[in-house]
């Protein structure tokens, strides 16, 4: 039979394959969801989440995460072959002919790459970059942080965030609430300039190395996730080089399963040999020096705030532990020299000296 | 001519699928009859023997009689990563348990789960406080004189600095899949073996442990997910659907992800001391490490090494392990014991048990 129709038919078994698989995952889900939750049809994720949680009714355990697992089976395994059979589309004609398949593919490789890294590289704003930021700090950092926050970024809407803490008393003078402040007569005079002016630079700082931390993040994002979807479509790549030796040898794949293990044992290897190459290793650290240096002055800018809200803050914390655990280890020094220092107790010493009298030869 | 490769027959897929969907149906009736204490792990039954700050000593109750118990007490030095019950993860697979059927009296140590408080903890404190510290008190809870060390993995590492500073307390060491030599590590043709090393080798542990504090468990485990990505997060749970149906297996497969995932953090300053000290430059077998003061010499191990290694180990590759063997200084008592295995199958696979804890405990028993 001729491959295109082959090829046809392969992807018409698995469609239908597809469809079942989701209908017996569906009602199965459906079941977990009507224990007591109504089931969203729109969003597959949210979907199985729930069922997930309905069927563990665990929070956190080792059962809901299996089972939470078990739900995203479907649609990972659904992906993978999805995207292994569009590859294959695409090159078996040339390959049934004997032509070069590797152009075409290369095409469809290309393409993935450029969605998985998410090119063309989309150029954020500063505004935008520190909307990012109030919405980082208003979800995941305590809630004190909100109407000051809130007053910031109102402050900063118009243009970029430095903005609000530079150039005179205007920026300044939105963010800290006192606009009538510095308007009118009082103006005249710049009787905020100085006093406000090094504090303001100080924040300022603080505030722009967030920024330029959040640019370097994104920035080092990419380029792991380049690199990460190089070794994708190189593994796509291999897998279809393989089913073409099974080809060539007369072997086949009869089982989507089997054929999905085949593309995940290649794909594991194609990855250990990308992770292992020094060019990878360095984008990696960049990412992780990113990651960490976007949290710690995160934290820097953050504990301005809570200083001016005279709340304790994780630096301060810190230094009290340290000094604890200074004071532990001198403690435990102090112990140790004090019990070397004590006599042996009354009992040991009878028994050494029990000992010591069997050892000695009799006098009699 | 060549044959169209990928032969999907409609019936063979459907049949197939409705195989999954029955083994899965089944699967997730088992799942919601079970709760987070049925996945029970590190059960053989135990006292606390010793606790302090955040870490627990425990000692197992025997199951022979007291003359028969074996007369040096054995403490089990486990690794700061996580936890203590891969030497305990379920009952039939448990190398504590076929300890006590050898006669061993078992002490381990639960390094429990560090807080906030305490980050500055490093190797000096773990070595040359908690760790002498425990065997002094097992020493003088047991009335024996010195102890046998056990050192699960990184445990070993740390089992192995105690005995070079200790030697006149500990009358025999045993590790199990131990690094020692750090940058002995690369196995030609096998990129997944020793990556976590390599890894390790050029990240910058300042930048984590001043932004992070402790180190999170979690991202400890994407580290050793990244030796095999595909077939740990998502093959690994495709193939469990062939189990499902088993409801003894499927609670064995949890107790092994439930040890997997609900690790302890590490304490900042031990990490990025364990980082710096023993991965980036190997200062272990240079010689030139220092705890507490003095130098960690591998000449001093004078008491009999039995050294355990897994052969199919990526995570400590044995080439670490055995490099041991050029450092002790008693070499005539240094053994080596290789185990067809994997990096964790050494205490929890079907072959191990046979050959693990009896051939430490004869070993024991002649020394």
């Amino acid at each position: 039979m001729d491959w295109s129709a082959q090829t046809n038919e392969m992807m018409k078994t698995w469609g239908e394959a597809q469809k079942r698989l989701w209908s017996g995952w569906m009602s199965l889900a459906q079941e977990a969801g009507g224990k007591g939750k109504a089931v969203p049809s729109f969003d597959p994720s949210q979907f199985f989440r729930m069922g997930a949680d309905a069927w563990s009714g665990l929070k956190d355990g080792p059962t809901q995460r299996f089972t939470g697992n078990l739900f995203g089976t479907p649609e990972v395994m659904t992906r993978s072959m999805n995207m292994l059979m569009q590859a294959w589309q695409t090159v078996a004609p040339q390959i049934q002919q004997g032509k070069a398949w590797q152009p075409d593919l290369q095409k469809l490789l290309e393409q993935w790459r450029s969605e998985l890294s998410g090119l063309p590289a989309r150029t954020a704003s500063a505004g935008a970059d520190f909307a990012q930021l109030s919405k980082s700090l208003f979800e995941h950092w305590s809630p004190m942080t909100a109407p000051w926050l809130s007053m910031l970024n109102q402050a900063t809407a118009g243009g970029h965030p430095g903005a609000g803490f530079m150039s005179g008393t205007a920026g300044l003078g939105q963010i800290m609430g006192f606009q009538e402040m510095f308007q009118g007569p009082l103006a005249q005079l710049n009787l905020g300039e100085l006093p406000r002016g090094t504090v303001a630079r100080d924040k300022m700082g603080k505030f722009l190395k967030v920024i330029d931390a959040m640019k370097d993040l994104k920035a080092a994002q990419d380029e792991y996730q380049k690199g990460l979807s190089e070794a994708l479509s190189q593994s796509v790549e291999r897998t279809i080089e393989h089913l073409v030796k099974l080809g060539e040898k007369g072997e086949k794949v009869s089982s989507p399963r089997e054929l999905m293990r085949t593309w995940y044992s290649i794909a594991d290897r194609t990855m250990m040999e990308k992770f292992n190459t020094p060019e990878f290793r360095g984008v990696q650290d960049k990412l992780t020096d990113a990651l960490m240096n976007h949290k710690q002055v995160q934290r820097d800018a953050l504990e301005m705030v809570y200083n001016q809200l005279e709340i304790p803050t994780r630096s301060e914390i810190d230094e009290a532990y340290r000094d604890i655990h200074a004071m532990k280890r001198e403690i435990r020094a102090l112990r140790r020299a004090l019990k070397d220092a004590t006599p042996k107790p009354a009992v040991k010493l009878a028994k050494k000296a029990k000992e010591f009298e069997a050892n000695e030869p009799s006098a009699s | 001519m060549m044959q169209f490769p990928i032969q999907f027959r409609a019936d063979a897929v459907a049949h197939e699928l409705a195989e999954v969907e029955s083994k899965l149906s089944a699967g997730l009736t088992a799942l919601t009859s079970m709760t987070d204490e049925d996945v029970d792990i590190g059960s053989t039954p135990k006292d606390v023997f010793y606790a302090r700050e955040s870490f627990q000593v425990y000692r197992y109750k025997p199951v022979v009689d007291a003359d028969k118990l074996h007369p040096v007490p054995m403490i089990i030095s486990t690794p700061l990563i996580n936890g203590y019950e891969v030497a305990d993860l379920q009952p039939d697979r448990s190398l504590v348990r076929n300890f006590l059927n050898e006669g061993i009296d078992v002490y381990m140590i639960n390094w429990g789960y560090p807080k906030r408080c305490d980050r500055y903890n490093d190797i000096n404190d773990y070595v040359t406080d908690f760790i002498d510290d425990i065997v002094d008190h097992v020493i003088e809870g047991s009335g024996a004189e010195k102890i046998n060390l056990f050192g699960i993995c990184m445990g070993g590492t740390l089992a192995t600095c105690y005995s070079a500073l200790h030697p006149e307390k500990v009358r025999n060491l045993v590790l199990t899949v131990t690094p020692i030599d750090f940058h002995r590590t690369k196995v030609e043709g096998q990129p997944h073996v020793g990556l976590l090393f390599e890894m390790g080798r050029s990240v910058n542990v300042d930048a984590m442990v001043d932004a992070l504090g402790n180190v999170p468990a979690d991202v400890l485990n994407v580290s050793f997910l990244m030796a095999s990505p595909f077939t740990l997060m998502f093959g690994k749970y495709a193939d469990t659907v062939d189990l499902l149906d088993n409801k003894e297996a499927l609670l064995n497969f949890l107790r092994m992800e439930k040890w997997l995932f609900g690790g302890p953090d590490v304490p900042g300053e031990a990490y990025r001391h364990f980082v710096k000290e023993f991965i980036q430059n190997n200062h272990l077998v240079s010689g030139d490490l220092v705890l507490g003061g003095r130098k960690v010499d591998l000449k001093n191990l004078s008491m009999p090494v039995l050294n355990v290694y897994a052969e199919r180990d990526h995570l400590v590759p044995p080439p670490s392990t055995i490099a041991l063997g050029e450092h002790v200084g008693n070499k005539k008592d240094y053994l080596e014991l290789p185990i067809k295995t994997g990096h964790i199958g050494i205490y929890t696979g079907g072959a191990s048990q046979k050959i693990l804890a009896p051939g430490v405990a004869k070993w024991l028993k002649e020394h």
